[in-house]
């Protein structure tokens, strides 16, 4: 692995000369900077919304008794990625826009109607749904296998639920949450289709970006620097999340 | 300690094995871009202009090798985006293969993907390639090009003469034939709004919130921006008015748009009641037009017919040059024009084309005041016009 990842990043240098002026070049733009801002932005968000998401649904499958409803419940947990995510986008359209299912019940209360739809607000919501089944899997693996008796034992000694939750099983599970995590935040760099549907070019990712460098400018320098910042950044942030779940645990 | 030592040369030598490999593979003769195998899922639209609304079918196209029974069979490959390809086959390709004997092979893709193909040389080389004007000037500034003969051509001089005088002013009219014209309409619901008849009337405050303008990276984005340019007295080559203009209306933009499925879906879910875009795009609306009652109409901007081309080239190392100009040649007939515009797959450029009134391709009279983009203007200016977008605009 360690011989694929220095060979990809050797021949990458070797094909492109100037690759570091480029880099350079790349984050003293401000259509970048900009980019780069909105995506982090982004991805902590949905990382915090799919947490809250997460754990409760996790938690309560893995509660459910039967087998076999442990497995329904986790297939319509996956249910949304199952779906392309074209037609995903174009149903947050539908949910989302101008005459959409939350601005007609706004109007309904006269509370006005919201602009959502091609803003960061809605890629969170289509980021969200696409990327907290990921979480919620992860983490129910991981509590599948913790000792229940390791949670009678807290409660035994006086712990509450939330005291539980909060010693117990966050520490137990921050492995399996960490991974869930790693999907999340690369998950959102990456992202494409959903957040130029949902939140329109003039709301631009660093994915977005991406594809300009790629197919409009054709300019592959920039594009591979691009992509090696964007590397550098997830890896980053997945390194700092290691270090504060291990410091948690 | 033997067996560490064992496990560093054992992982130096794979680095050096993994990275003499990479640097082979991407510097070699042989590009590693990806043979012809790719596969374009795209989903075209059916037009008959008698039927009440569009049907839409998926079209997979694949690049295989069609099996020959005869071994002398020519393989002729052509490099095309590949939507409305089940129309353009049956009109043009199966016929074409008929006359001549010869096996087509689509090599589709986008437009920067084929591009990128020709400039990395992968293989098969195309015999013809099509491409926006833009991409075909780039490819030919790079000496990937055929010089023409248009003389081989019979169809050449049936061009439209607005099309081919102003096409005479490229540096590509040497390389490529324009086989279609994207030219730019507004597009607005009269149901709710007045006529228009300006590129400035997106302004009016009747549409405030709902007006869809191209984003600077679409086609239509340097078009819309240069003749906003035009229209408040501003040059082609500094289209700060015009962004000026974007920016102090911006509350009035629903979104810019990038592709041509949104143009259409912000129509149909009501977000947008006027639109910047091109001709072709009406194809998309004409279903939400039956529902409207024929209410959404378009007008040309008073300020001019800005347009575009799509043309065929031949790449210099194509194998089979006699045959594609043939093809060049039998694209541009008017039969096979006739047939593209009314099965909704193209605008004709051969000017024996005739089209029932009202058809959205019938641009007969209406382009009075055309206006070419150059493909050099455009080469020169993208990058920094979408530079001074940004600054302007945000990103």
């Amino acid at each position: 692995m360690l011989g694929i990842v220095i060979g990809s990043l050797y021949s990458l240098f070797a094909i492109s000369p100037d690759l570091f002026t480029a880099t350079g070049k790349l984050l003293s733009d401000e259509s970048f900077r900009s980019a780069l801002s909105r995506t982090l932005k982004i991805s902590l968000i949905v990382a915090a919304v799919s947490t809250i998401l997460s754990y409760p649904t996790a938690i309560y499958i893995n509660s459910i008794r039967s087998s076999k409803a442990r497995r329904v419940a986790l297939s319509l947990v996956w249910l949304p990625v199952m779906v392309n995510p074209i037609v995903r986008a174009y149903g947050w359209m539908i949910i989302l826009g101008r005459y959409g299912i939350i601005n007609s019940i706004l109007s309904a209360l006269r509370l006005g109607t919201a602009k959502i739809l091609y803003t960061d607000t809605a890629i969170v919501f289509g980021l969200v749904e696409l990327f907290t089944p990921f979480l919620i899997s992860s983490i129910y693996s991981s509590l599948s296998s913790l000792n229940e008796e390791l949670l009678l034992a807290a409660r035994t000694l006086g712990a509450g639920a939330f005291r539980t939750f909060l010693d117990v099983v966050i520490p137990l599970t921050s492995k399996g949450y960490l991974f869930g995590l790693t999907v999340i935040i690369a998950g959102c760099f990456t992202a494409y289709t959903t957040p130029v549907l949902l939140g329109g070019a003039m709301n631009a990712t660093l994915s977005m970006l991406l594809y300009e460098y790629v197919s409009i400018f054709l300019d592959w320098r920039m594009a591979v620097a691009l992509s090696l910042v964007m590397l550098a950044i997830v890896i980053s942030i997945m390194i700092v999340a290691r270090i504060a779940v291990r410091g948690r645990k | 300690m033997v067996s560490k030592i064992g496990s560093l040369v054992i992982v130096v030598i794979v680095i050096a094995v993994v990275a003499i490999a990479g640097v082979f593979l991407l510097r070699g003769g042989q590009s590693p871009i990806a043979q012809p195998t790719a596969t374009e899922t795209r989903t075209t639209t059916s037009f008959n202009t008698s039927t009440s609304s569009p049907t839409a079918t998926s079209a997979t196209t694949t690049n295989t090798n069609r099996t020959s029974t005869n071994a002398t069979k020519v393989t002729l490959y052509i490099s095309h985006w590949g939507f409305s390809w089940d129309q353009i086959n049956s009109i043009v390709i199966e016929p074409f293969e008929k006359k001549y004997n010869v096996d087509v092979v689509l090599l589709s893709g986008t437009s920067a993907d084929r591009y990128a193909k020709l400039v990395e040389g992968a293989q098969p080389t195309p015999d013809i390639i099509f491409l926006p004007d833009y991409y075909a000037y780039m490819a030919a500034s790079k000496g990937l090009l055929e010089e023409l003969n248009t003389s081989r051509l019979s169809n050449y001089g049936k061009i439209a003469p607005f099309i081919l005088e102003s096409y005479s002013q490229s540096k590509l009219s040497k390389y490529a034939v324009p086989h279609t014209i994207q030219d730019m309409i507004l597009v607005y619901r009269s149901d709710k709004h007045a006529p228009v008849s300006s590129i400035i009337d997106v302004w009016r405050s009747d549409f405030s919130g709902f007006v869809l303008l191209p984003y600077i990276t679409a086609t239509s984005g340097p078009m819309m921006l240069t003749l906003m340019n035009l229209a408040l007295n501003g040059s082609i080559n500094d289209p700060t008015p015009a962004l000026q203009a974007i920016k102090d209306h911006k509350s009035s933009v629903a979104t810019f748009y990038t592709s041509s499925a949104q143009f259409s879906s912000m129509f149909e879910r009501g977000e947008a009641e006027i639109g910047v875009g091109l001709r072709y795009q009406l194809g998309a609306l004409q279903g939400l037009n039956q529902t409207l009652g024929g209410k959404l109409a378009y007008a040309i901007p008073k300020e001019g017919s800005i347009f575009v081309l799509n043309v065929m080239a031949i790449p210099k190392n194509s194998t089979h040059k006699d045959l594609a100009y043939a093809l060049m040649d039998f694209w541009l007939s008017a039969e096979v024009q006739q047939k593209l515009a009314e099965s909704g797959v193209d605008a004709p450029v051969n000017s024996e084309v005739s089209l029932p009134t009202g058809h959205f391709f019938n641009y007969s009279g209406q382009i009075v005041k055309p206006i070419y983009l150059l493909p050099e203007t455009l080469a020169s200016n993208l990058a920094n016009w979408t530079a001074l977008w940004k600054q302007y605009l945000g990103s």
